[in-house]
């Protein structure tokens, strides 16, 4: 089981990201479930996904015993939390809300070991404490072992559950002491101060990561790695900045075709599919639903009655359910079979998406219906 | 218990049989937890004098139906297994009858095991043989030495890894806070003891809550647990009692769970939890061998204290942060 993971906040803002890294993973196949941990108020509502799971955890930003403005705690308090609630085993993904996947990850990981994305940016000045020089000399009072090698990695990071697990508390606690210790600073040191706890926790717990290609930047030369991380703009061949996360407004189509090809124009070409389908009907447009092969119709008394191979009962379907099933032929999409009935029925648009959704959901469970993905 | 260790539970109410005879020749089967109110009620009513006023309602089909009857019409219960009863005198018509036995709550306790790296483990091990000098026998308040016998640092808590431990648990201090269903508190401070302990030592039942100023704030107890290896001891598992709830005061039962003193693991109850640590029997006799831990109290405060620090000095707990003070999510 690999268990995809990522933290935000609850804000609005963070929604569309969500909302695209989703759309990717389900477009990917990516194996396993999608976790969206929400560090959210008391007074903050929860969003709202399709696929991912969404599970609610403690803010951690500001900090509470410090007041020290920083989001990136909320990554290590959320999985802290998540792994304290919740016996969670097997593979996770580790990562940062604006990526996107375009293939999927099957990687499984045994406790001990873990994959994870090369970061040439962190300090490295060859010294104790841990080759971070003198910088970091603050590390001696608070850490055991300061002569340990750290890994060179940030996310997405693959690693066990139990590893993660043990990890997580001292990310969180270190992260905390860089930032004190370094305050005043926002940017550099302090502004990597997770990720730099992160490699320590990791070195500390004793287990050890391997480079990988899981990641890459939008303008990074492509290697063919399967997720793309959009942290810095989309330019084009001329070095025109063509799309910014910063910027963006939900769901503006991007200029795709402006892009350099890379990661970046596969991000933006995601995107515009995902903006499309918003258009055409939100994500019914991407299911088609098609009648299982092996299901027999009856008509008993005027009612649609379906005898499914894998059951030993039948099922009687109500007339809205019959218009339903007869249109669901893999050719159109569940958005159409909605715009179908609504002309057939005289129903305003969109009056009609959560029934049918819902009634091809029950359909699919029985074993009826499968909803294809459109690729 | 949050805990993916094996815990003993004696605590499960066996299931009784009843076959209940009524006059008139009616007969119902029902199927009862030994611990069940009605029990009581349908035994007291065939042991009085006098035919009982009231009725019954007894479940049938696990609890899709129910059959009631007049406890007059009550002739005769077979039980099985056999059910021995001992009920309590009549009371006096105007001292309440007994109310039915209260329910046995389980105590809280919360599990983190590799609580500390490896190497922090190793260094704290090291530290603990490095001061076989300095333990000397820990104490009771009431100073029997039939209650407690350990070896312990009153002292350690000055030290750098009573602080490293400390600054540890602080982070994991509201997630324990939310496990046991409690908003976070502001914290009075902190206090910590190192034990060690050898053949023969033990620690009888007890709650590390008192009414001393010395103890009367202690909220949360944390013990770290960790031993050289190969383990040198059998024994010394923490017992948590299971308790009755009586107004506010919850009386220990005599149920109770176990916690494996596993190296590396913190064990958090609250400290009104009555508990035990059990016999240590450990052969060589040899201090390195003893079972050790660090205890760790978290101390309520009554008022908010801004200004205190805690762990490594970076962490203000002397109040609750805005986004832990209103609610509690379970």
């Amino acid at each position: 089981m690999i268990h995809t993971v990522f933290s935000t906040s609850a804000s609005a803002a963070m929604q569309w990201q969500s909302e695209l890294l989703e759309y990717s993973w389900r477009r990917a196949k990516q194996p396993g479930e999608l976790v969206r941990l929400v560090a959210a108020g008391p007074d903050e509502s929860l969003p709202g996904h399709r696929r991912a799971r969404v599970v609610s955890t403690l803010p951690w930003s500001p900090h509470p015993y410090t007041g020290d403005r920083f989001p990136p705690y909320n990554r290590a308090a959320s999985i802290l939390e998540w792994l304290f609630r919740e016996r969670i085993d097997g593979t996770i993904l580790l990562l940062d809300p604006d990526c996107i996947f375009r293939a999927p990850v099957e990687v499984e990981i045994s406790p001990g070991q873990a994959l994870a994305t090369p970061w040439p940016q962190l300090p490295r000045a060859g010294k104790e404490p841990f080759g971070l020089g003198p910088d970091f000399a603050f590390l001696h009072r608070f850490c055991v072992n300061r002569s340990l090698q750290i890994p060179t990695v940030s996310l997405p990071i693959l690693i066990h559950a139990r590893d993660l697990r043990k990890i997580s508390a001292r990310w969180l606690e270190l992260t905390g002491i860089i930032r004190s210790e370094l305050r005043g600073e926002s940017y550099g040191r302090a502004g990597n101060a997770d990720r730099i706890a992160y490699a320590i926790a990791a070195a500390e717990a004793e287990i050890p990561h391997e480079s990988r290609n899981l990641g890459l930047e939008t303008a990074a030369k492509d290697n063919g790695a399967p997720i793309v991380h959009y942290r810095g703009a989309v330019e084009s061949e001329r070095g025109e900045i063509v799309w910014d996360k910063q910027t963006y407004q939900p769901w503006e189509r991007p200029e795709t075709e402006r892009a350099r090809a890379g990661p970046g124009k596969d991000l933006l070409a995601l995107l515009e599919e995902l903006v499309r389908h918003h258009e055409a009907g939100g994500d019914l447009a991407l299911l088609r639903p098609r009648q299982r092969s092996g299901v027999r119709e009856a008509r008993v008394l005027d009612r649609m009655v379906l005898q499914i191979p894998s059951r030993s009962d039948s099922l009687a379907l109500n007339s809205s359910a019959t218009a339903i099933w007869e249109l669901c032929d893999g050719r159109r999409s569940l958005a159409d079979v909605v715009r179908e009935l609504e002309v057939r029925f005289g129903a305003t648009p969109g009056a009609l998406c959560g029934d049918v959704e819902s009634t091809a959901n029950q359909l699919q469970s029985v074993g009826a219906l499968d909803l294809d993905l459109e690729a | 218990m949050n805990s993916n260790e094996k815990v003993e539970d004696r605590t499960a109410p066996r299931a009784i049989e009843l076959r209940i005879q009524l006059t008139g020749g009616y007969e119902h089967i029902v199927t009862l937890p030994e611990d069940a109110p009605e029990l009581i009620e349908l035994f007291s009513a065939l042991a009085s004098p006098d035919p009982s006023p009231g009725f019954v309602q007894l479940p049938l089909d696990s609890g899709a139906a129910a059959c009631t009857f007049r406890l007059s019409q009550l002739i005769s219960i077979i039980t099985a297994p056999p059910v021995v009863v001992r009920l309590q005198p009549q009371s006096a018509p105007d001292v309440p009858a007994p109310s039915p036995p209260a329910r046995v709550q389980a105590p809280r306790c919360v599990i983190i095991d590799d609580f500390l790296s490896p190497d922090e483990h190793r260094d704290l091990l090291a530290y603990a043989l490095a001061c076989e000098g300095q333990f000397e026998p820990g104490t009771v308040t009431s100073n029997d030495p039939e209650y407690r016998q350990n070896l312990v640092i009153l002292g350690f808590g000055q030290s750098e890894h009573s602080k490293l431990i400390q600054n540890r648990l602080l982070v994991w201090f509201p997630l324990i806070a939310q496990a046991f269903g409690e908003p976070v508190f502001p914290v009075h401070s902190v206090e910590s003891q190192l034990t060690a302990g050898n053949d023969g030592h033990f620690f009888r039942a007890h709650s590390d809550s008192g009414e001393t100023d010395e103890t009367s704030l202690r909220a949360l107890s944390c013990v770290y647990y960790f031993h050289r290896e190969p383990k040198g001891f059998a024994g010394g598992e923490l017992r948590l009692y299971d308790s009755h709830a009586d107004g506010d005061r919850r009386i220990p039962a005599e149920t109770f769970h176990v916690v494996e003193p596993l190296s590396n693991r913190l064990a958090v109850f609250p400290s009104g939890e009555s508990h035990q640590l059990m016999p240590i029997r450990c052969p060589s006799r040899e201090f390195a061998d003893s079972r050790f831990a660090v205890t760790t109290w978290i101390r309520r405060g009554e008022k908010p204290n801004a200004e205190a620090r805690f762990g490594w000095g970076h962490f203000r707990c002397g109040v609750v942060a805005p986004q832990f003070a209103r609610e509690v999510r379970v």
